[in-house]
């Protein structure tokens, strides 16, 4: 349901002149052409995780990036993020590679 | 008797399972929620020797959003013909963006106190989330340059063990005020309600109040992120 009361937000904005942009994950691009958001990013990632996985800054920021550059976009624009959803490494596990064979 | 599977799936969805990440199982007809199932578990199973989830974290992804596409045909109550579209009147660079998004944050000492609730925990949240859609939200402002321990997240409709985790995940303060430095523009605002909520009310009077509070503040454009 937050999915459509953002939509119903946007909506308002839009009709009243503040053109907006904004980031939905792929569960809920439904709900982007069923309410004709104008502008939105389209992120492969699960619900509850629009912008990324937890300490992975470098996403979150390309994903809003995206998203602000949409707002040149005067009819409006949907784009697709590519994927995958990968949460970086903890520390002190980088360089494991288990799926190689043993020696 | 003993449960049906029907029950079984059904219970994650606000029930006695409760698992947010999981509450689609309910939306899922019985044979593909046992497809899921098997097909996570094989994926569990194969993540033993090698350390690597990522088949379980795609296997999720891509059937929560099986679970929550709508059938094709089926009734919709919000499904519009076509919609506003206003045009960005300024350059970026100089330009008053706000963020809204509805992840359910506030700041610490500002809780909102929803359903007139003080100190209202997750779990309570998740429990009263029938309550949450019978009324309109409340929008919670909050610091751009909030620090994380400044701030909360409480909302009953997702799992938000990522957002405490890190709350750019869901309110990305970090990067809008990267980007603001970057691009040039000014932050004209940081809000966040809980998106599970009346939508007739939130059409009728909580929308056209956000607009005003917004025009008042001569925002040029919106960033939002449902969640």
């Amino acid at each position: 349901m937050c999915h459509v009361s953002v939509g119903h937000v946007i909506r308002e904005l839009e009709s009243n002149g503040i053109p907006t942009t904004s980031i939905y994950v792929r569960a809920f691009a439904h709900v982007v052409e069923e309410l004709k958001v104008p502008r939105a990013v389209i992120t492969p990632h699960p619900m509850g995780r629009p912008m990324g996985p937890p300490r992975d800054g470098d996403t979150h920021q390309e994903v809003l990036r995206q998203a602000l550059a949409l707002l040149e976009e005067p009819e409006g624009r949907i784009v697709e993020y590519p994927g995958p959803y990968r949460p970086p490494v903890p520390p002190g596990r980088a360089g494991r590679d288990a799926t190689e064979p043993a020696s | 008797m003993g449960e049906s599977f029907e029950a079984f799936k059904d219970s994650f969805s606000y029930g006695s399972r409760t698992d947010l990440t999981f509450k689609f199982l309910k939306a899922l007809p019985e044979d593909d929620a046992a497809e899921f199932l098997r097909l996570l578990l094989e994926a569990v199973g194969g993540s033993i020797d090698t350390g690597a989830v990522d088949d379980v974290i795609d296997l999720v992804i891509d059937w929560q959003a099986k679970a929550y596409r709508p059938d094709p045909g089926a009734a919709r109550t919000w499904v519009y013909d076509a919609g506003p579209v206003a045009a960005l009147q300024r350059p970026i660079a100089g330009a008053r963006v706000a963020m809204i998004t509805s992840s359910g944050h506030h700041m610490s000492g500002a809780d909102p106190n929803p359903l007139d609730t003080q100190g209202m925990t997750q779990e309570q949240a998740v429990e009263r989330i029938s309550e949450f859609l019978r009324h309109a939200p409340q929008l919670a402002e909050l610091e751009p340059d909030a620090a994380p321990d400044e701030l909360e997240v409480r909302h009953g409709g997702y799992d938000v063990r990522s957002s405490r985790l890190d709350h750019n995940v869901t309110l990305p303060l970090a990067p809008l005020r990267h980007l603001a430095d970057e691009l040039g523009f000014d932050i004209a605002g940081v809000f966040s309600f809980v998106g599970a909520a009346a939508q007739k009310r939130v059409i009728k009077e909580s929308a056209p109040e956000w607009r005003r509070e917004l025009q008042e503040r001569a925002v040029d454009a919106v960033v939002l992120v449902p969640v």
